[in-house]
C-alpha cells in the first residue's frame, strides 16, 4: 500500500490543458467513418420509394407529386439501411453531425418535427 | 428523574434508492438493518421498464437489430451482435469470416470501454472524484477507436443481421491499435492506484465477500462469479471468432469487492493484449452475407458474454419476418441474488461499493 499514489497524476494535471472542450463553440473535426446524418443528392434521386419503406425509424417521407424527399433528423437514427438499399445511389451518410438546435429557433415549428410526419430539419 | 427508553427489538428496516446519489440509475432495496450491519435486503426493479422485447412482432427482424443495440448503453454492439447470431443460427446462416473477427474487435473494445466507464463510476462512489475522471479521461481514448472504425462512440450501429455493416480497413485497425496505446498505459497506473491506495484498500478488501459456494448457487455470472474462484467464461464457447486464438480467463479467488475489482483491471489489459492478436490476424474477404425472405418457423437462442456477465437471447420465429417472441437475460439480473448475498453481513456504509463492484445495468435488466 501507498500513500497518495493519485498525486502524480494530480500534478501533471495542473500543467495540462483540459480534456474537454467548450462544445458547440469549438467542435472537434469528426473521423472519416463517424456517422454525422443522410445527405441527399436531389438531382439524382428518382422519389422511387425504396428509402422511406426500408426506413427502421420511418423517418423518410418521400412525395413522388411534389418530387420531395424530407427526413426527420430527430427521428433518424443513421443505420445507413436508406443508403444500403437506395438503386441510384444518390443518398450517403457524411460525417458531419446536425448541429445542435436551439429550440428558440423552432419556435411554432416543435411539433412539425416531432413523429413520423417527416419534416425538413435545420440541415446545416 | 429517570427516562424511560423504548427498548428497540428486531431490526430496523431502510428504504435505499431508487434515487441514491451513487447510484446512476434506480434500484431499491427494503434493507434490514441490526445497528450499522445488514441483515436482509430485498431488491426491487421495475422503475424504467420500456417493453422493448415486445416491439419484436412489429419490426422486422432486420431492423429490431436497432432496437436491440438500445437495451444498453454501454454493452450496445453486444446487444446487437447477439440478437443477430441468434437470429443467423435461426436462418442457418454462416457469416463471413472477415464479419466474425470485426465482431470480436468491437465486442472486446467494447469490454474495455465498459470496464473503464466502471472504474469511473466506483472511483467515484469511493468519492475519489480524481481517479473517477482519470478514468474517464482514458476511455475517450478508447470510445474514438469504436467511432473511428464503427461511426458511434456508443452506438456502434455496425452490427446488422448477416455480418457488419462496416468495414475499417486493416491500416485504419492498426492505427488505432496504436492510438490507444495511451490509454493501456494510463490504465496500468490508474489500476495501480485502485489496487494499492491505502483509502480504496480500506474500502474494497474484505468487503462483501461472496464464496465460491455461494456464488455458484446463486447463479452469479461474468466477472462476480471469476472473482469467487470459478473459471467460467461463456467467450470459450467460440462465438464470432473466439474459438480461434488465444485468450486467457482471469479468475480471481477471494471473492470481495478488491477480487471483483481485480478482475475487471487485469481483463481491461487482457482485452489490450486481445485486440492485438485480432488486428494482427484479421482476415480479409467481404463483410456480410445477404439474408432474404422470412426465417423458418423455429426457435433460436444465443449466449454472450457481455462486460457484466452471460447474456442470454432467445428468438421464436413463426414464419414470417417479424419475430414471435425475443427475450433477453441479462448479467445483472442475474447477478442480483448474488449481490444480495454479497450485502448481508456488510455495514450500510459499504453498501454503495458493494453495489457498485457487481457492475449493475438497470437499465439492461428491465429492457
Amino acid at each position: 500500500m501507498t500513500l497518495l499514489p493519485m498525486s502524480r497524476i494530480a500534478i501533471r494535471n495542473l500543467f495540462t490543458k483540459p480534456a474537454t472542450r467548450r462544445y458547440p463553440a469549438f467542435v472537434r473535426e469528426p473521423f472519416a467513418a463517424t456517422r454525422g446524418r443522410v445527405v441527399i443528392d436531389h438531382a439524382a434521386c428518382s422519389h422511387c420509394l425504396a428509402c422511406a419503406r426500408r426506413c427502421p425509424a420511418a423517418a423518410i417521407v418521400v412525395d413522388r407529386q411534389a418530387m420531395s424527399w424530407r427526413i426527420d433528423r430527430f427521428a433518424c437514427v443513421i443505420c445507413g439501411a436508406c443508403v444500403r438499399v437506395c438503386p441510384k445511389k444518390c443518398l450517403a451518410i457524411t460525417n458531419q453531425r446536425s448541429r445542435p438546435v436551439d429550440f428558440a429557433d423552432l419556435a411554432g415549428r416543435v411539433e412539425e418535427h416531432r413523429g413520423p410526419i417527416a419534416a425538413e430539419a435545420p440541415d446545416a | 428523574m429517570s427516562v424511560a427508553v423504548k427498548k428497540e427489538t428486531g431490526p430496523t428496516l431502510i428504504p435505499f434508492g431508487p434515487q441514491h446519489p451513487v447510484l446512476p440509475e434506480p434500484l431499491h432495496f427494503d434493507l434490514l438493518l441490526e445497528d450499522e450491519k445488514v441483515v436482509g435486503a430485498t431488491p426491487q426493479l421495475g422503475y424504467i421498464h420500456r417493453g422493448l422485447e415486445l416491439l419484436c412482432d412489429k419490426r422486422d427482424l432486420a431492423d429490431y437489430v436497432h432496437v436491440a443495440e438500445r437495451i444498453c448503453g454501454i454493452c450496445s454492439f453486444m446487444h446487437g451482435m447477439g440478437y443477430c447470431e441468434a437470429v443467423e443460427r435461426l436462418f442457418g446462416v454462416a457469416v463471413p469470416d472477415r464479419a466474425r473477427w470485426l465482431r470480436t474487435f468491437w465486442c472486446e473494445l467494447e469490454r474495455i470501454q465498459s470496464h473503464l466507464l466502471w472504474l469511473g463510476l466506483a472511483a467515484d462512489a469511493l468519492g475519489f472524484e480524481n481517479l473517477f475522471m482519470a478514468a474517464w479521461r482514458a476511455r475517450e481514448l478508447v470510445v474514438d477507436v469504436a467511432e473511428e472504425t464503427a461511426g458511434g462512440r456508443v452506438i456502434f450501429g455496425s452490427a446488422i443481421v448477416g455480418g457488419v455493416a462496416r468495414d475499417p480497413d486493416d491500416e485504419t485497425l492498426r492505427r488505432c491499435l496504436a492510438a490507444m496505446g495511451p490509454a493501456r498505459d494510463e490504465t496500468l497506473r490508474l489500476a495501480e492506484i485502485m489496487l494499492r491506495d491505502a483509502t480504496v484498500v480500506h474500502r474494497l478488501a474484505r468487503v462483501g465477500i461472496l464464496s465460491k459456494e455461494a456464488a455458484y448457487r446463486l447463479g452469479a455470472v461474468g466477472p462476480m462469479l471469476r472473482a469467487s474462484g470459478h473459471d467460467y467464461d461463456v467467450r470459450r464457447s467460440g462465438y464470432a471468432a473466439y474459438g480461434e486464438f488465444d485468450w486467457n480467463v482471469i479468475v480471481e479467488e477471494r471473492g470481495d469487492c478488491q477480487a471483483r475489482a481485480l478482475v475487471r483491471l487485469r481483463e481491461i489489459e487482457e482485452s489490450f493484449a486481445m485486440l492485438e492478436r485480432i488486428v494482427a490476424r484479421m482476415p480479409s474477404g467481404p463483410v456480410s452475407v445477404p439474408v432474404k425472405g422470412p426465417p423458418p418457423p423455429g426457435e433460436s437462442w444465443m449466449r454472450v458474454e457481455q462486460p457484466r456477465g452471460e447474456v442470454l437471447y432467445y428468438v421464436r420465429s413463426n414464419g414470417t419476418r417479424q419475430l414471435q417472441r425475443f427475450r433477453v437475460r441479462t448479467p445483472t439480473f442475474a447477478n442480483v441474488p448474488a449481490m444480495v448475498e454479497a450485502l448481508k453481513g456488510a455495514s450500510l456504509a459499504d453498501l454503495p461499493t458493494i453495489v457498485l463492484t457487481i457492475d449493475p445495468c438497470i437499465s439492461c435488466t428491465e429492457r
